[in-house]
């Protein structure tokens, strides 16, 4: 915890969220009732399993964000990627290669869903460095593109059924939690790697922190932009492809995208930056939305819900979850 | 001179909090009804004077005085009202506002009751009076360099002011707008105001000026009349009379004068350089120039002649427009600077923190950043580099507790000795170099000189561009100046001194 804890902001969110139930007519006694609900499913194995397969995404996008964004690369793109990796691992496993053993399978529909991320995520990469594109906008965009991309295919060719949804994702592929975490905690430690102990990683560094410095000293910055976009894309790439295998299971046609790349944004944000911090803040979150679903379940309004999450996501920024964000 | 002084400064000392002394014990007086001329370089102090005068620095020690008595200026505001107004080198007005509003802003703020119609009819009628043609409804924003600083003069005349300090007020101007700034100055005087006007170029002190104060190194080293002033007697003070030829001498005896100037090509070779300006226009204009192994060559030149530019284009920074850059042969143009780093190149730029250095990061990794891209590695082995870092403190006695710590506690003769050190533990054939002992005490500085004749000796071209004249002399075997985007000479030792100066100040 690092010094000096933010009491005036803590006890602000507190007050709001009381303030939220009184509002909405809650007693006390059904708020704390909603509270012990929440914590009997966050503590059942259903739950933890749950938190940890939503955690999958998250954490890969934000591990992958961590690096990009401490070279001042702000892509905002992780949604679209994670969308299209689950899109190509459903693709590899339940329409092109439908009887691939699952040794074979499961990775190849992981490095499958990996570069189809890269891909996408070299798009704001290239329209920045040949174009001077600001890469918030266009990776912004191209997650509405991408979202577009996946409706044609659910409602078009990949059509399976009355319902505009796919095939499902035939069982034996089905990843289970603890290869989830092993997934994520290695995917995290890689970043960190490259962060630390690779050049790539200090050009990173020096670009955030001094680009004059950085220019003249390390590699020309449109090298590193794509570098980067590169690695991030594949990352939550990745996140998209585990996240199918694990919970998603089949796409259906969507008018919002899922947020689970827009979460690892701000878990890559509340993380400080750090891609090994990424991973209990992208628990975090999944807790969070465990939490909303079993607060939905119990009848309290989605709105209200997310008025919640925001808090909770409020408070903990304020505690400072991101105490390791200084540079070392 | 019967009347006494309106402002006055008593033993001003002023240091920055990067330890820079600016002022050390200025003292001088300023009477109604003269044109004091401010001469000295660049660095020499000249401004953080008037802005300690107007109200916009605080001195570290030493008072002002208005009419004799304490000022106690706390800023720019009480000086405004005091009738001391500084018209900035740089013009700062505001963009989105018109002439007039912007003056009627300035007016308001001094406390003066004035409408907005009637601070038309003031700039029409001081416009007139002096001369300074300026559209009250103009935008600022769509005014020239000089228009706005026609403006700033106005507003300061608009404020009635008793004293006008200018700031280099004829950077922006042509040569037709600075005689007409001259005589404006005169004008103003001939009122029984009085203006200060800075300048490093010795005809313009000359012709308006009534005294010349010149300052060196913080210090006011001279004030004389007018009448009794010279050239020659100017640059003696602006640059100081010391022995250079002999001690330059000595230096050269020293190398190993076979073998390295004939041995292969230069090492830096710049062919015909065009760079453009930021603000459009030739920033360098057809610069040409080579460095040979074993030689220093300066580049002399008063601030914003196309130094910068020019070595951010040597370095790899910026593209130019036209011409090449080879290094050992090497046609580097379009080449980033890693690749020219690759080729031997070291670098030392004027910025310490944010250019040589990063700042927020530790000691090892700033020695780092000039190391892990040279050695063809991809994985960053820390230990190693913090062993490195550890030489690079030794090397040059950088006071330093430990590798780990931020660089930014470093003051900043230390992080320059880093920087040098850095780079040089680089073995570099070629080392470019801009402004390398600015703001650092004498013995910083001697050691920074003494490590870049050193890395000479022992065969690499050294490249340094300085404003500091005596700098160049010291250590450089041929001097170029830069002026106006133009590269002149080279001279050669010994040195004329005078040569050099006016191909500066021309």
């Amino acid at each position: 915890m690092p010094r000096g804890i933010p009491t005036t902001g803590l006890v602000a969110s507190l007050a709001v969220i009381v303030f939220l139930f009184t509002a909405a007519h809650f007693t006390p006694a059904g708020a704390i009732g909603v509270a012990r609900e929440i914590a009997r499913a966050l503590t059942s194995t259903a739950g933890l399993e749950a938190a940890v397969k939503y955690m999958g995404p998250i954490a890969a996008s934000a591990a992958g964000l961590a690096l990009a964004y401490r070279a001042g690369f702000i892509t905002i793109g992780a949604e679209g990627q994670v969308l299209l990796g689950s899109a190509v691992a459903l693709w590899l496993l339940a329409y092109a290669w439908t009887n691939a053993p699952a040794i074979v399978g499961v990775p190849a529909a992981l490095a499958l869903a990996s570069l189809a991320g890269a891909v996408w995520g070299a798009i704001p990469g290239l329209l920045r460095v040949y174009g001077g594109v600001n890469e918030v906008l266009s990776s912004l965009m191209l997650n509405y593109v991408a979202l577009s991309i996946i409706n044609y295919l659910v409602a078009g060719p990949w059509r399976a059924g009355p319902f505009t949804a796919t095939r499902p994702l035939p069982d034996e592929y089905a990843v289970g939690p603890v290869a989830v975490a092993i997934a994520v905690v290695g995917l995290a430690g890689l970043f960190e790697f490259i962060h630390r102990r690779t050049r790539l990683g200090v050009a990173a560094e020096a670009y955030g922190a001094a680009p004059k410095a950085a220019v003249t000293y390390t590699m020309p910055r449109g090298r590193l932009i794509m570098a980067l976009a590169l690695l991030s894309g594949a990352a939550a790439g990745f996140g998209g492809g585990l996240m199918m295998l694990s919970f998603q299971r089949t796409l259906q046609a969507m008018s919002q995208p899922p947020g689970y790349g827009y979460m690892g944004v701000l878990v890559a944000w509340l993380a400080g930056r750090r891609a090994a911090v990424a991973v209990p803040a992208a628990l975090f979150f999944s807790v969070l939305v465990v939490a909303g679903y079993s607060m939905e379940a119990l009848g309290v309004p989605f709105n209200f819900v997310l008025l919640v999450q925001a808090m909770a996501v409020l408070a903990a920024a304020l505690l400072g979850i991101s105490g390791g964000a200084r540079r070392g | 001179m019967t009347r006494g002084p309106i402002l006055s400064a008593r033993n001003i000392v002023k240091v920055y909090p990067n330890g820079v002394v600016a002022n050390d014990g200025v003292s001088i007086d300023i009477y109604p009804g003269e044109v004091l001329g401010l001469l000295g370089e660049n660095g020499a102090g000249k401004t953080t004077l008037v802005k300690i005068l107007a109200g916009e620095l605080e001195p570290t020690r030493g008072e002002v005085l208005i009419d004799g008595r304490p000022a106690g200026l706390k800023s720019p505001l009480d000086a405004l009202k005091a009738g001391i107004v500084l018209v900035p080198q740089h013009p700062r007005l505001f963009e989105g506002l018109t002439v007039a509003e912007d003056v009627g802003l300035t007016l308001k703020l001094a406390g003066r009751k004035v409408a907005k119609a009637d601070v038309r009819g003031i700039l029409r009628r001081l416009s007139e009076d002096y001369g300074l043609e300026v559209d009250p409804d103009a935008r600022v924003s769509g005014l020239s360099m000089g228009e706005r600083q026609r403006v700033e003069i106005l507003r300061a005349l608009s404020l009635d002011a008793r004293v006008l300090l200018l700031d280099e007020p004829t950077t922006h101007l042509t040569p037709m707008e600075s005689r007409s700034l001259v005589e404006l100055s005169r004008k103003l005087a001939r009122e029984g105001r009085a203006v200060v006007f800075i300048t490093h170029k010795l005809r313009e002190a000359l012709e308006a000026s009534d005294r010349i104060a010149v300052m060196r190194h913080g210090r006011l080293v001279g004030v004389l009349p007018a009448s009794e002033a010279s050239e020659d007697k100017l640059i003696r003070l602006m640059f100081g009379d010391r022995p250079l030829p002999a001690r330059a001498e000595s230096v050269g005896s020293a190398r190993p004068q076979t073998g390295f100037q004939e041995a292969g090509g230069p090492v830096l070779a710049v062919e015909d350089l065009w760079v453009r300006g930021r603000h459009g226009g030739w920033a360098v204009r057809g610069a040409s120039l080579e460095v040979r192994p074993g030689e220093v060559v300066g580049v002399a030149g008063v601030a914003g002649n196309g130094q910068r530019e020019l070595f951010e284009a040597i370095v790899g920074v910026s593209r130019p427009a036209r011409g090449r850059v080879l290094i050992a042969s090497v046609d580097v143009t379009k080449s980033p600077p890693i690749t020219r780093i690759r080729l031997g190149m070291a670098v030392i730029p004027e910025d310490r923190l944010g250019w040589a250095l990063v700042p927020g990061a530790s000691i090892a990794f700033n020695v780092a950043l000039g190391h892990i891209f040279t050695n063809g590695r991809v994985l960053v082995d820390w230990s190693q580099l913090e062993r490195l870092a550890i030489e690079a403190i030794r090397l040059l006695k950088v006071k330093a507790r430990a590798p780990r710590d931020p660089v930014d506690s470093l003051s900043g003769g230390n992080m320059q000795r880093l920087v040098v050190a850095r780079e040089l533990l680089r073995r570099p054939r070629l080392v470019v170099a801009m402004n390398p002992t600015a703001g650092l005490d004498v013995r910083a500085a001697t050691e920074v000189r003494a490590a870049l004749k050193s890395i000479a000796l022992r065969g690499a071209g050294v490249l340094v561009f300085s404003e500091d004249l005596d700098e160049l002399t010291e250590i450089s075997d041929r001097i170029m100046v830069m002026s106006r985007g133009r590269l002149h000479g080279p001279y050669l030792k010994p040195y004329n001194l005078e040569a050099i100066a006016s191909a500066m100040t021309g």
